[in-house]
């Protein structure tokens, strides 16, 4: 093996992706030559005292530790751990019930006081009162968004009804799928 | 049940069997503590880090799919908890090594004079491995003092085995310029 050779070799050696034989011709090259020595003798003692480095004995207590804090979860829930499927099941079921219920309430309030079609008188008014025809077919605009905004109202109101049943239907998965998943960790201290 | 199988008993602690998650804990503190610590420079947070490691792992169990092999599903999730806690370390710009810590290698029947030794190289290299990028640190430990090949790197980091392979050149290239020669004469 030449100096050529060690160069484009050296990394496969030291990843260990080279047979005993060339790792061999590859070694005694470096020990021989000193140009190569010197380049990547340093390397080779590196990655080897890396590879020889033996596990650190880790603290006492790192698992009882452990085992305590998994028992002690298990103690404030006592029917098994929560999955990272079940929190974020649990999450989305109730996020999306909160969001359906804000937005039913918020169109309901909208509906019952009427709010609408004052909303629309007022933007009448101003747009008569504003000469300009860019800004009364801006303020028409408006008027249509805020139209279709108090339809929806009416529709959106039976969403809080919506919401009772969405409700329910996530109380009684969580249950469920709370019910299912028994699986914990005792007291077991090795 | 020590002799048991990663899987089988990964399979038992998803069932209930509380003992089985408790010899798979035991079998791996040493390991995983060692990437801890050689990852974060820092005893202390290395003990804090190996515990969150197997808490989130136990926590885990349910999604880890049995055909695989447990042991780089495992440091899957002592990689990306090291991740997290680096990140947040710098989030509060601290920059941390424990030049005092002593930290004693699991025993291997070694004499006192070997112990020492090895301990010096453990404080050199640990000290060292932390002026690396975290991917180059994170190759580097888990190639090297793991002994992973690049293909389980890779599952482990989700990056192509080229990719991996360049971060580990230019890592023990750094290593080689920042490690003082007595560092690794000491291993000899």
């Amino acid at each position: 093996m030449n100096c050529e050779q060690v160069q484009k070799r050296i990394d496969a050696y030291l990843d260990g992706e080279t047979l005993e034989d060339e790792s061999r011709q590859l070694r005694r090259h470096v020990q021989h030559c000193p140009e190569c020595a010197a380049r990547f003798g340093r390397l080779i003692e590196v990655g080897q005292s890396l590879s020889d480095l033996p596990d650190i004995a880790a603290p006492e207590g790192l698992v009882s530790g452990v085992l305590r804090e998994l028992s002690a979860r298990d103690t404030a829930s006592p029917d098994g751990p929560l999955t990272d499927w079940g929190v974020r099941g649990a999450a989305w079921v109730l996020g999306a019930t909160g969001a359906v219920a804000t937005v039913g309430i918020v169109a309901a309030v909208v509906w019952i006081l009427g709010l609408a079609p004052e909303w629309s008188g007022a933007i009448h008014a101003a747009g008569a009162a504003l000469a300009g025809p860019g800004a009364a077919c801006a303020l028409w605009l408006v008027d249509i968004v805020v139209t279709v905004a108090s339809a929806c109202a009416q529709i959106l109101a039976y969403g809080m009804l919506i919401d009772l049943a969405l409700l329910a239907a996530a109380l009684l998965a969580l249950v469920a799928w709370r019910s299912k998943s028994q699986r914990g960790v005792g007291m077991v201290i090795l | 049940m020590p002799e048991l199988d990663d899987n089988l008993l990964a399979r038992r602690a998803v069932e209930g069997d509380t003992d089985a998650f408790g010899v798979l804990a035991n079998r791996y503190r040493d390991a995983i503590y060692s990437f801890a610590l050689r990852m974060l420079g820092d005893s202390e947070e290395a003990f804090d880090a190996a515990q969150e490691i197997l808490i989130r792992a136990y926590t885990g169990l349910e999604t880890f799919d049995r055909r695989r092999q447990f042991r780089p599903w495992l440091f899957a999730i002592a990689a990306n908890t090291c991740k997290d806690l680096l990140r947040r370390r710098r989030r509060h710009d601290r920059v941390r090594h424990d030049e005092n810590v002593v930290d004693e290698p699991a025993d291997d029947g070694a004499s006192p004079a070997g112990v020492v030794a090895v301990v010096d190289l453990q404080r050199e290299l640990t000290a060292a491995l932390q002026h690396l990028s975290d991917a180059e640190r994170t190759v580097v430990v888990l190639k090297h003092t793991q002994g992973f090949t690049y293909e389980e790197i890779s599952s482990v980091m989700g990056m192509s085995v080229g990719t991996l392979k360049s971060h580990a050149h230019r890592g023990r290239r750094k290593l080689t310029e920042l490690l003082a020669p007595a560092a690794t004469e000491s291993a000899q």
